[in-house]
């Protein structure tokens, strides 16, 4: 990173490739679109580069410090109303429109997808941080701006809305 | 399927980048040069940050400037130094007819 805060395009293009699959894969479950995913990691890593000799390695590491990136872009890119998110509505609500009783793999992929999509962003943004791309809670904390114990509640509700909302999905099912 | 096994699934299914994102990013980079720390302090500046900025010392000056003048009025105690002046000619005036200057 220090090389490429030089202006070292090798050093860059060496971290692009290191980090672009999971930031993408955060970005992906963030949007759920192809397109709008393939952007954000794009703006993250611009700004990386351009502001590569802002990254202090004693604060943070550096994927810590590019999801972090992301995060923020997400957050204002949506504010903008260039991403368009699912809205915010409450888990009952979302198992309404799954009767499938297949037990896929797929079917429970796409399912998961989209229950954790319909969760709040900063308890989604908590649970894919930790599950999806193995964080800490102290790194989760840092790429959220919140304190550790905040990042533990935060993913305390979500894991708790997600076994509620799996839970009501598969009695349903049962049904 | 509980718990453990639904939130594993995303540990398993990760989503991969296409290929041509990286070397797109790469591309895009090359037109575009890393700032030096100070060109960088002044693109913070120039966000939205100092606009909060303003908007927080703003009321901060303005509170300051009318607590001075509210200051510099109760010196007086309410009066202006014109009104003060001819109340105390008055009160000498009385003081003069009452007892005649020959008294004084």
């Amino acid at each position: 990173m220090a090389m490429a805060a030089r202006g070292d395009r090798d050093a860059y293009g060496i971290l692009v490739r290191r980090h672009v699959d999971p930031l993408y894969n955060y970005a992906f479950r963030l949007c759920r679109v192809s397109a709008d995913a393939e952007d954000l990691v794009q703006e993250t890593l611009l700004k990386a580069w351009t502001s590569a000799s802002s990254f202090n390695p004693r604060k943070a590491k550096l994927t810590t410090w590019l999801h972090r990136i992301l995060r923020n872009r997400f957050i204002d890119t949506t504010r903008k109303g260039r991403i368009e998110v699912a809205e915010e509505v409450r888990l009952e609500d979302v198992t309404e429109g799954f009767h499938d009783t297949s037990a896929d793999a797929n079917y429970a992929g796409a399912t998961l997808d989209q229950l954790i999509g319909r969760l709040p962003e900063s308890q989604r943004s908590a649970l894919l941080l930790s599950h999806a791309q193995g964080f800490s809670n102290q790194q989760i904390a840092h790429i959220l701006g919140v304190s550790v114990r905040a990042a533990e509640s935060l993913l305390a509700r979500a894991r708790g809305n997600l076994r509620h909302a799996y839970a009501t999905l598969i009695n349903e099912s049962a049904e | 399927m509980n718990d453990e096994n639904y939130l594993d699934q995303l540990k398993h299914e990760q989503h991969t980048a296409p290929d041509y994102l990286a070397a797109r990013i790469i591309a895009n980079a090359a037109e575009l040069a890393p700032r030096d720390p100070w060109s960088e302090l002044l693109c913070w500046f120039a966000t939205r940050r100092l606009r909060g900025a303003l908007a927080a010392v703003c009321p901060l000056v303005l509170g300051f400037v009318i607590g001075l003048g509210v200051d510099l009025n109760a010196s007086t105690d309410g009066q202006d130094l014109d009104t003060y002046g001819v109340v105390s000619s008055w009160d000498n005036y009385e003081y003069f007819e009452e007892y005649g200057n020959d008294e004084i």
